[in-house]
């Protein structure tokens, strides 16, 4: 009697847990979502339509008065784009002679729009690397390397639209879970220059944005915002106290993304005095790297060999920067230019990441070949 | 059709949860039909739905643990299947929890026996369900491969990046499906010779097997992937890696134990010991350089490998000591 219980209990609870199996594979088929795709997703932005149409009539405006007048052609990254536009290859170059550097910078005159380089024939250059450079009709980059009290590999960008300055996340949103280097992350992004973010993946501090979204709130570090005309704007620890601040923040001043490592290292071109910070060692020396705003649309990107936070401060001071801000150093830090690296990566040996920022030309020059 | 997705009007089913579901049937029916041959099927029964929804949130908890960006709060983890993913070491977790549960609930006699079964069918569906990757970009290699010999399988897969060029990506989780698959070989010779064999085998053996085999190649597989998941505190060090050193120590821990107390201490276990120290010693470094040195990978690999096979031959060699030793007699 209690053997053949048993075995009808037995026969029941298999048939049961068959049962379970077959009621939860076709619910597990249909809900699961099969993690990050391989077809690449579109961005989350809402596509702005006035801009769109301001661009198709400052376009057919430029065609229309060809013969009459010069009205010049805005080019811009669509909002939704997860890419750049192709770089034309011959529009790289590269030369040991300060010569060439200037006549580039001459050719640049008018995406310039009257703003002084940082860049001239009487620096303490450093023959680590060759001046190399990409000029188009919609980005101007320039590469050399100088010494300070360190080694520093500049590059000077100047863009002719504000989305032409971009960020990428590894695996093209963010939280996921892919880390890739910035090389591999450049090249997906057809970046004509890319530098290290702030590696967000990495910790849990400070504020996160992307595409207009606050995706993380923290207040433990200072904060670079860009907002969508490009200008870098400063945020302290502790500034933004709550969330709702953040958010507010973010809204009024029309933030696109940002940034969190820090500390910030110059203010309306002022050096940012920082006793304390919480992460990046201010004293140690270590490879740096930082971003700062010279003018409209115009930036520098600097990565020091081993020196210590205020060293880099003080030269991205001294080059003029109106609001400058450190990015993620060590073996992060990393300029990557023409299918290269182009600054020195520690042990020589580029590390995952999970994110970017960089600059691309708008220019459709592939599509115009075409 | 898609390259994804089934489609049928206005149905849609990814190939990839097709694929999980075989693996979940086939651990099913590989856990039944075991405990079908040891006599012991009821608690299998019981144990299969049990350790289902345990696997199922232990996967998707590490999974929020590891990657909360995805998710909006705990709450959207478990309840909304549309966004995130899961991770497998927590379904292991997750489901060695739910026969330890199942036991307190006295719903089985005999949890080694359960816990070989289980093993057993988790190597093979581990191994199956490896394979719905392949559909995804998920459990690639951090390993680009540039030479047209090895821009196939096994070596690598193609994935298409935002800018439409197509990188030849080790394919991690397709070595992971073929390396389960020789485990779960392993694990199902030693499980049928105890059943079918003149020497009755110690229970738990093969469960034994199965931890330190998977959890040991998972420190080496998940150093290679570029889609690791890491501990919150700290983004390099991965809990999948961390599970796998805790299981050969646990390993170590217990055989040395166990045998300590039944045949007194020799220096058998001191030499184990000091394997485990040295093997440990060599994955970690090799840890340490291959984050610093990429680009040397089948250096660095090849040594961690070394490491591993002494960290399990430490652990193994204990183990064997204890595995010909007779099973209490069933009740």
């Amino acid at each position: 009697m209690k053997a053949s219980f048993r075995k009808k209990l037995t026969v029941g609870l298999t048939a049961a847990g068959l049962a379970l199996t077959a009621v939860l594979a076709p619910i597990l088929a249909r809900q699961l979502h099969p993690g990050d795709a391989i077809v690449p997703e579109s961005g989350h932005r809402k596509v702005d339509l006035s801009a769109q149409m301001e661009l198709f009539a400052n376009h057919t405006a430029s065609a229309a008065l060809e013969d009459l007048t010069y009205v010049p052609k805005v080019y811009r990254i669509k909002e939704d784009a997860n890419c750049g536009m192709t770089p034309n290859p011959a529009c790289y170059g590269s030369s040991r002679d300060p010569s060439d550097v200037r006549a580039v910078i001459d050719a640049a005159a008018e995406l310039l729009d009257g703003q002084e380089t940082v860049w001239n024939e009487n620096m303490h250059f450093w023959d680590e690397k060759e001046f190399s450079w990409y000029l188009d009709e919609t980005i101007f980059v320039h590469n050399w390397t100088e010494l300070g009290d360190v080694g520093y590999y500049c590059s000077e960008i100047k863009i002719a639209d504000p989305s032409q300055f971009r960020r990428m996340l590894a695996g093209n949103s963010y939280g996921a879970s892919q880390e890739l280097t910035c090389s591999e992350m450049a090249e997906q992004s057809k970046a004509v220059l890319a530098s290290n973010g702030d590696f967000y993946m990495h910790r849990v501090y400070g504020i996160n944005v992307y595409n207009g979204r606050l995706c993380r709130y923290g207040k433990y570090l200072d904060n670079c915002f860009v907002d969508k005309d490009g200008n870098l704007l400063i945020t302290h620890l502790n500034e933004l106290q709550t969330e709702e601040e953040a958010e507010a923040f973010i809204e009024e001043n029309n933030v696109n993304f940002s940034l969190a490592f820090g500390p910030a290292l110059v203010e309306n071109g002022e050096r940012v005095v920082v006793p304390y910070y919480n992460i990046g060692e201010l004293n140690d020396e270590h490879i740096r790297s930082a971003i700062g705003q010279l003018g409209d649309l115009h930036y520098l990107i600097m990565v020091s060999t081993e020196a210590t936070v205020y060293s880099i401060r003080n030269v991205m001071h001294a080059k003029g920067c109106i609001t400058a801000y450190g990015l993620d150093g060590g073996q992060t830090a990393e300029t990557y230019f023409n299918g290269d690296k182009y600054s020195r990566v520690l042990y020589n040996s580029e590390r995952q990441v999970s994110d970017i920022i960089y600059f691309a030309t708008a220019y459709p020059y592939k599509e115009m070949q075409e | 059709m898609s390259q994804i997705a089934f489609v049928w009007n206005d149905v849609s089913i990814y190939w990839s949860n097709l694929i999980l579901c075989c693996a979940l049937a086939a651990t099913i029916l590989a856990a039944l039909g075991l405990r079908l041959l040891q006599g012991k099927l009821a608690d299998a029964a019981l144990y299969l739905p049990l350790a289902l929804v345990f696997g199922f949130f232990g996967a998707r908890l590490q999974h929020w643990y590891c990657f909360y960006r995805q998710y909006e709060d705990l709450r959207q983890a478990l309840t909304d299947y549309s966004v995130g993913n899961f991770c497998l070491t927590g379904a292991i977790v997750g489901a060695i929890l739910a026969a330890l549960l199942l036991r307190l609930l006295r719903g089985t006699k005999d949890l080694p026996g359960l816990l070989d079964a289980a093993a057993c069918a988790g190597a093979l569906g581990i191994s199956v369900g490896k394979l719905s990757t392949a559909f995804y970009s998920g459990d690639r290699g951090k390993m680009l491969f540039e030479s047209a010999f090895l821009q196939r399988l096994p070596f690598a897969t193609a994935l298409t990046d935002p800018a439409g060029n197509t990188q030849w990506r080790s394919a991690v989780f397709f070595w992971e499906s073929l390396v389960c698959f020789v485990i779960f070989l392993f694990v199902l010779a030693l499980l049928l010779s105890g059943l079918v064999g003149k020497e009755k085998k110690r229970g738990g053996m093969a469960f034994w097997l199965f931890l330190l085999l998977f959890g040991g190649v998972e420190i080496i597989f998940d150093s290679m992937r570029y889609d690791s998941a890491f501990f919150r505190s700290n983004g390099f060090v991965s809990v999948a890696q961390v599970f796998g050193v805790l299981v050969i120590a646990s390993g170590l821990a217990v055989f040395s134990l166990q045998g300590i107390r039944q045949d007194g201490f020799s220096l058998s276990y001191p030499v184990s010991w000091g394997l485990f120290l040295v093997g440990g010693g060599i994955m970690g470094y090799m840890e340490y350089f291959i984050q610093r040195h990429g680009e040397r990978f089948v250096f660095a690999y090849s040594v961690m490998f070394l490491g591993l096979c002494v960290c399990l031959f430490a652990v193994i060699r204990l183990m064997q000591e204890r595995k010909a030793e007779a099973a209490p007699a069933d009740p």
